[in-house]
């Protein structure tokens, strides 16, 4: 019994390994294009902060995480943070009818083969990581849970602070 | 006694592989594999319909799964 314990342990840490937790750099990712956006690396975006919000047409949360996306984008693109939305489906025309439909105003990547979610570890639809201009992951989300935006806007201010540092001549 | 329990841990471990070798992962992006109709359990809604209307027909009365009724075709 104690033998078939080690073999289920080792099997759950093998795949708990292989997951990336804040604190770790994140993987190198190559993307390639999504409709008219050209490929990408994850490494193009250092210096900023980039929320990578993997995603695919079969997943109903999905969906209802692209309106705070697009706000973010709205809200923090201009100040050095980028939302990437990395589109997982094999069928890339099922995709681009969910992008059509959904209207992400962010840039869109895609990576059929599931590379990137393979080499970040992910294990849940869907999934988002947050990263700072060093490429190092800050933060993960699985799922959508739409209580959360608000810890996720504090997480990108506080993260666009280090970037920018303190304000000169800032008053209290 | 201990080379015969040695030997049920084997067999237990053995048997565990066996099991699990038979089990696919599906890894989480690809699950829309696990999306289409024909894998519903219900695969054949359609089929399951038809059926319900010919029982209907030849009972003169509902599928107790629809609605309440005694049978007489006037509920």
């Amino acid at each position: 019994m104690r033998a078939a314990g080690l073999v289920i342990s080792a099997v759950a840490a093998a795949s708990a390994a292989t997951a990336v937790e804040p604190g770790q750099a994140a993987p190198a990712c190559s993307l390639s294009a999504f409709g008219d956006a050209r490929g990408v690396e994850l490494r193009d975006y250092r210096g900023s902060v980039l929320l990578v919000d993997f995603w695919a047409s079969w997943c109903a949360p999905c969906a209802r995480a692209f309106p705070l996306l697009n706000e973010l984008e709205r809200d923090f693109g201009r100040r050095g943070f980028a939302v990437l939305g990395v589109n997982l489906d094999e069928d890339p025309a099922q995709g681009a009818a969910f992008a059509a439909r959904y209207s992400p105003r962010f840039r869109l990547a895609a990576d059929p083969e599931g590379d990137c979610p393979r080499a970040f570890g992910l294990w849940t639809m869907p999934s988002s990581y947050l990263i700072d201009s060093r490429g190092v992951v800050r933060a993960v989300r699985q799922g959508f849970l739409p209580g959360e935006a608000r810890a996720l806007r504090e997480q990108i201010q506080e993260l666009l602070a280090e970037v920018q540092g303190p304000q000169v001549g800032a008053t209290r | 006694m201990r080379r015969r329990r040695n030997g049920l841990v084997a067999a237990f471990v053995a048997a565990l592989s066996f099991a699990t070798a038979a089990c696919a992962g599906v890894e989480p992006w690809r699950r829309s594999r696990l999306a289409p109709p024909h894998m519903a359990l219900d695969a054949c809604p359609e089929n399951r319909r038809l059926r319900e209307h010919v029982y209907e027909s030849r009972e003169g009365t509902v599928p107790a799964e629809r609605r309440g009724g005694g049978g007489c075709g006037c509920t």
